[in-house]
């Protein structure tokens, strides 16, 4: 009998080991190369930093609630508009065609300096990070579900054509499910993006949002708590990205990606 | 030709068209083929010989001639005769089947896209599972199974509708031998069960001497028909056939057929 490997006892032992692994090196490189706390405050003091951010009256009912609402607004606009768009272009190249440069061009643009235009016609509250959170996630998700239109295999075509499939009963058996990987792969990128979209919007402009407390954080260079602020973002993005695999899960668990 | 022909090609040639020029993969190619019969198609690799299938299956145009089921040309005037396609199924070369369906939900397709309700997919399904030995498989994904069962999924898919032609590309192509053997004779059984005419495309010629009325002998690229060797044994046969000089003889002429060619 062969020894089972240890991760496959505790899943999470790996993960635990690697988090206590990064804090005891943080600590210790601090105390060995004598860091200013300015530069890199200790662990301790970031996480008792963090304790009372999370206490704070505003932080949950309005920062996170703000953030989590750009970042899911965004995100879902740029999912519908992607997914509708995709299809559309790959079902219609006439009018991928016809739209292309126009989409190039919002692609290759720094889209920063859209958001100083974004906020001028859209104000200092939620709808101008929501928007530039779309527009950043639109492209991954747009671009995937356009290269699974067009990477549907030639045998399943044949074989629907086979048995006299109409264009809808083509898409609707087989094209929607071969492009389902990739629109899910657009999602995992576009959901980070959504949260890069909202948190820049915030530093921009507003008084409201995680990006905001970093941002007044940064200008009392308090870093005990940007580091919190950060933290909380990090774990933020990363259920989200736990989301996204859940849909995953359940939307292609035929795939060979999840075997 | 002969006037009860199931399936008839009339001088057919096929032409790709791709980057570089024009690919003949087919020239005049003239068959026909009659009710119940089991003709099987031999030839090198990229001799055409998924092309004729795909002809026969009406999933292409000819360049030039006709093919004709039951009489009706599949083809007017560049438009495919969906009446006469119906009466066909096909196994593809690859099994093709969908990764995101289960087995009985890649077998009732074809029932389902025309209109059947639920209740007669899943019967229907359970019915070919049954016949081409998936039973109890219903449920599985197609990912789980063997090459040699992804075929008999594709088979039972391809039965689905009934077909009275039933199209094999290299259905075993992929299969160890002992499997190809097994599959041989389960697939003399299904035929008679279900009584259709079936075009095979095979390249070992013995899988062809064995299981055909009919061999059809290939020449390399373009393809033309080099040899029709009938094979005498009635139908269903046992593997001792293979022992048989008669046997050995047919396999002799198509092999020399094939080489002839092959040393030009
Ligand atoms: N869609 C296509 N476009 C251009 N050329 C093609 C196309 N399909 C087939 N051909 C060419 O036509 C010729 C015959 O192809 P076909 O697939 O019919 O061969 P085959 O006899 O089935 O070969 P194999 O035994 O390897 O399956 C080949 O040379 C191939 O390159
Ligand atoms: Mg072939």
């Amino acid at each position: 009998m062969t020894k089972p490997e240890i991760g496959a006892i505790y899943p999470a032992l790996p993960a635990i080991f690697t988090v206590a692994a990064t804090l005891i090196i943080w600590k210790i490189s601090i105390l060995f190369f004598d860091i200013s706390p300015f530069i890199l405050p200790p662990p301790e003091t970031v996480f008792e930093r963090l304790w009372i951010l999370l206490r704070e009256r505003n932080f949950w009912s309005v920062h996170v609630v703000t953030t989590l609402w750009e970042i899911l607004a965004g995100f879902f606009l740029a999912l519908v508009a992607g997914l509708t768009t995709g299809v559309l272009f790959g079902k219609l190249p006439w009018l991928e065609r016809a739209l292309k440069p126009a989409l190039l061009t919002l692609q290759v643009v720094p889209k920063i300096t859209l958001l100083p235009i974004l906020i001028i016609w859209t104000g200092f509250g939620m709808t101008s990070k929501i928007i530039f959170a779309a527009i950043l996630s639109f492209f991954p998700i747009m671009l995937n579900v356009l290269l699974g239109l067009k990477s549907v295999s030639p045998g399943h075509q044949e074989v629907m054509r086979a048995f006299h499939a109409g264009r809808w009963s083509m898409f609707r058996f087989v094209e929607l499910y071969s492009v389902l990987p990739y629109l899910i792969a657009g999602m995992e990128v576009g959901i980070v993006f959504a949260v890069i979209g909202a948190i820049v919007g915030e530093y921009l402009s507003g008084s409201e949002g995680l990006g905001y407390l970093a941002v007044i954080a940064l200008g009392s260079l308090d870093m005990p708590r940007l580091f919190a602020v950060l933290i909380v973002l990090t774990l933020l993005s990363y259920a989200l990205a736990m989301l996204v695999h859940c849909v995953k899960q359940v939307l292609i668990p035929w795939h060979d990606s999840m075997r | 030709m002969n006037a009860s022909a199931e399936l008839a090609l009339h001088e057919v040639s096929k032409e790709y068209l791709s980057a570089n020029g024009t690919v003949q993969a087919l020239r005049d190619v003239s068959l026909s083929i009659v009710r119940g019969e089991f003709v099987a198609i031999i030839g090198a690799s990229g001799c055409g010989k998924t092309t004729l299938l795909r002809l026969l299956a009406g999933l292409i145009a000819p360049t030039r001639g006709e093919v004709k089921v039951r009489e009706h040309s599949l083809w007017h005037s560049g438009k495919r005769d969906t009446g006469a396609a119906e009466m066909i199924g096909m196994v593809f070369q690859d099994a093709n089947l969908f990764p995101w369906y289960t087995v009985e939900e890649n077998i009732y397709l074809p029932l389902m896209l025309q209109g059947a309700t639920r209740q007669q997919c899943l019967e229907k399904a359970r019915e070919l599972c049954h016949l081409v030995g998936l039973a109890g498989f219903e449920r599985s994904h197609t990912a789980e199974l063997s090459g040699g069962m992804r075929q008999r999924v594709a088979i039972a898919r391809a039965l689905c509708l009934k077909p009275s032609i039933l199209l094999m590309d290299e259905p075993f192509g992929s299969l160890d031998a002992m499997t190809r053997e097994r599959m041989n004779l389960e697939l003399q059984t299904m035929i008679a069960t279900i009584n259709a005419t079936v075009v095979l495309v095979t390249h070992s010629i013995t899988e062809a001497v064995f299981l055909a009325d009919r061999v059809v002998a290939l020449s390399p690229r373009p393809g033309e028909i080099r040899a029709i060797q009938p094979i005498e044994f009635p139908r269903e046969r046992k593997l001792e056939v293979q022992a048989d000089p008669r046997f050995n003889l047919a396999v002799q002429a198509l092999r020399q057929a094939l080489c002839v060619e092959g040393e030009k």
